[in-house]
């Protein structure tokens, strides 16, 4: 079995018809046709404006016809490959697999025996991105927090060239804000694959942008989108309109927001450069009634992201909506009530990419324990999504007649053989209580944290070949 | 109509969140000669004050709070204009905006519309706004208050340097320095010497009601 197939789960179910879909397509066509949108980013209005959009230089608004759309849409692959730094660890966007992506991008880290919280550094990129590495249902690793010892003129390149040297998976960086910021890193990730013509074909490093709802994409993110797109850099488009704030107060209102944002950023691409690849996106939410606060646990939030699912399925391209991460201050039980119900109902619609295992307080907050909760809880949801097979194998109808009414199947070949299948918890095991008292009443939170620090001292992940790893000192040192 | 009749259509507007008939009231009140201040002091005050407690107490949202908060701002744009400098009915300046390299507006917005609403002076510089611009407008507009926001966590370090930039200009005394935000927190606004932090709106102003009472 390949670590792709570890993640294939049963064909998406529709929560939406194709009338409905249109609908909402049709709404955000008109909406980027009479209202448009505002791009701050000079490259990638003057690309829409080749192209045949209409851009009005004073006011920075850009308004696309909708045969203009659709015909830039068509350019985009509707399935790609996200690439490890190895082939072993290449994750097919088919329509049939799901990845989790760890969270990003925190800026402090839970002590959990304090009850407090302390910056983060690059020293907890470098345990996350090896803890990450182990983890069996862990696909894609994000840089999960600030380096706050590193300089933010260098701490998202530094942050990146840790996670490169301590994981072979795939990895998705998150907070590039310049054009110069993005460059540096297709340098880097061009040295782990070979060249800057190879990773045009292996998509070994994708990239988060977010848009600024509503209706606006920012400079610095959208002119780094256009150098993604350059160097083919799957893009993933995370729009965040949050309903009732950002966005509508109704789930199909905010869709159509969305909506707009994500074809003006993938058209801005397309026109920039046809065939460059890219993931309909978001993490949509619903704002706090309350405060405004974005609210990532409700369920509001998983309607609105089956909702953005349905309409990557209708435009037919790669899905990386909605995600887990619940928005409680602190990690724990309520993270993991929330996190459990978000994660399922997504991977039956068919998101393909899920952001965030391990993070808190509306991704802020890293925490090692809840890295574990949420990864258990991944491990759990994506095996209980399994194909249900129906082969002759799998009905067993001979074995069934062989052992009769009332014997068991324990002792059975096809048992010993098929019982391989049955998932097992990575973070506890079935003992009984008596053993549970024997081993001192650990609380799953702590025991979590101690087979965190237990993997992070002895899992030791590939090492980067030495010449590539002073390449990327290099380009670090010279940004 | 009597002036505790038009005193009532303007609490009414603002406690129906409704700014064409706090328009109207207004208007009402300035055509039938009332003293400005007694329309906002006996209406308009007591009406959002008490819209405030309902959103203490969750019986109303923040869309509630937005809407009365317009509504009084409309009355009060008509009605201010009318009331002699010396006898000033705002609480003190406090100038507002989204730091540089972050064009996040909307919490800004948020907390800038309650503080207007609850009494005091705003000056909203918008968003992307430069350490410098911060400072400059402060004194300027002689803000006892300056408020700064920032969504990212790659932006919120210029909310130190606005209160770095007091600091080496010998003026951090003269205003306070609140900060919000969704990655900051009161831990982050300790670290940096700010004055308070603004969890969410409704403290940012209770925030502002005691930095405005410092002397």
């Amino acid at each position: 079995m390949s670590f792709a197939d570890r993640f294939r789960v049963m064909e998406p179910k529709d929560f939406m018809n194709d009338s409905d879909r249109k609908k909402i397509h049709d709404a955000a066509l008109n909406v980027l046709e009479t209202t448009g949108i505002k791009v701050h980013s000079s490259v990638a209005r003057e690309s829409l404006k080749r192209a045949g959009a209409v851009v009005d230089e004073d006011t920075n608004v850009v308004k696309c016809p909708a045969d203009l759309v659709g015909a830039l849409l068509k350019k985009i692959p509707s399935k790609i490959v996200l690439a490890g730094r190895t082939e072993e660890y290449d994750l097919p966007l088919d329509r049939r697999h799901q990845y989790h992506t760890t969270d990003g991008c925190g800026i402090s880290v839970w002590n959990d025996e304090t009850k407090t919280r302390r910056k983060s550094t690059l020293e907890d990129i470098r345990k996350t991105a090896v803890l990450g590495d182990w983890m069996p249902y862990l696909s894609i690793y994000e840089p999960m927090v600030v380096a706050h010892d590193i300089s933010s003129k260098s701490h998202v390149l530094k942050g990146l060239e840790t996670a490169m040297e301590n994981t072979t998976k795939h990895i998705e960086t998150e907070s590039t804000t310049t054009p110069e910021e993005a460059r540096a890193q297709v340098e880097m990730a061009a040295a782990v694959v070979g060249s800057k013509d190879e990773l045009k074909e292996r998509h070994y490093l994708s990239a988060m942008v977010c848009t600024v709802s509503p209706l606006i994409l920012d400079e610095g993110a959208t002119d780094a989108a256009m150098v993604w797109a350059e160097n083919h850099v799957p893009v993933h488009i995370t729009g965040m309109a949050s309903m009732g704030l950002t966005g509508p107060a109704t789930i199909a209102g905010s869709l159509v927001v969305n909506h707009v944002e994500t074809m003006a950023l993938a058209c801005a691409m397309q026109a920039h450069e046809p065939g460059s690849p890219l993931l309909y996106g978001s993490v949509q939410s619903s704002m706090d009634p309350k405060t405004g606060a974005y609210n990532s646990g409700s369920p509001e939030t998983i309607l609105i992201s089956i909702g953005n699912v349905e309409m990557a399925k209708f435009l037919d391209l790669p899905c990386s909506a909605g995600g887990i991460g619940g928005s409680s201050r602190i990690p724990g039980l309520r993270v993991s009530i929330e996190n459990s119900v978000l994660c399922s109902p997504l991977i039956t619609a068919g998101s393909e990419v899920m952001n965030g295992i391990g993070l808190a307080d509306g991704s802020t907050l890293l925490s090692y324990e809840q890295m574990m909760l949420d990864h258990e809880i991944v491990g759990l949801a994506i095996n209980s999504q399994k194909d249900i097979e129906v082969s002759d194998e799998a009905i067993s109808l001979d074995l069934i007649k062989k052992v009769g009414i009332g014997r068991n199947y324990l002792s059975e070949m096809h048992t010993l053989k098929r019982v391989r299948e049955f998932y097992l918890p990575t973070l506890w095991d079935m003992s009984s209580f008596e053993s549970w008292v024997e081993g001192g009443k650990k609380d799953l939170f702590a025991a979590a944290g101690e087979k965190a620090e237990k993997i992070i001292s002895s899992h030791m992940p590939e090492k980067l070949d030495a010449s590539v790893s002073n390449k990327l000192k290099q380009i670090v040192k010279d940004f | 109509m009597d002036e505790k009749e038009v005193q009532k259509d303007l609490a009414d507007a603002i406690l129906s969140y409704d700014s064409v008939a706090a328009e109207k009231a207004a208007k009402a009140a300035i055509k039938m000669g009332m003293d400005p201040l007694n329309a906002i002091e006996k209406g308009l005050s007591p009406a959002i004050e008490d819209v405030g407690d309902k959103f203490e107490k969750m019986e109303i949202y923040l869309p509630e709070l937005m809407l009365a908060a317009d509504a009084m701002r409309t009355a009060m744009s008509l009605l201010l204009p009318l009331i002699p400098k010396d006898k000033a009915v705002s609480k003190g300046t406090v100038v507002i905006g989204t730091v540089q390299g972050d064009i996040h507006e909307i919490g800004k917005n948020i907390v800038s519309n309650m503080l207007m609403a609850s009494g005091f002076n705003v000056e909203d510089l918008g968003v992307d706004v430069k350490t410098a611009t911060f400072v400059e407008e402060a004194q300027k507009a002689n803000a006892k208050i300056i408020g700064a926001s920032a969504l990212m966590s790659s932006t919120i370090g210029s909310q130190k340097d606005i209160i770095d930039y007091l600091t080496s200009m010998k003026i951090r005394k003269k205003h306070a320095v609140m900060v919000g935000g969704g990655p900051t927190t009161g831990q982050w606004s300790k670290e940096i010497g700010a004055d308070g932090w603004g969890e969410d709106a409704a403290t940012t102003v209770k925030l502002a009601n005691k930095l405005i009472k410092r002397k």
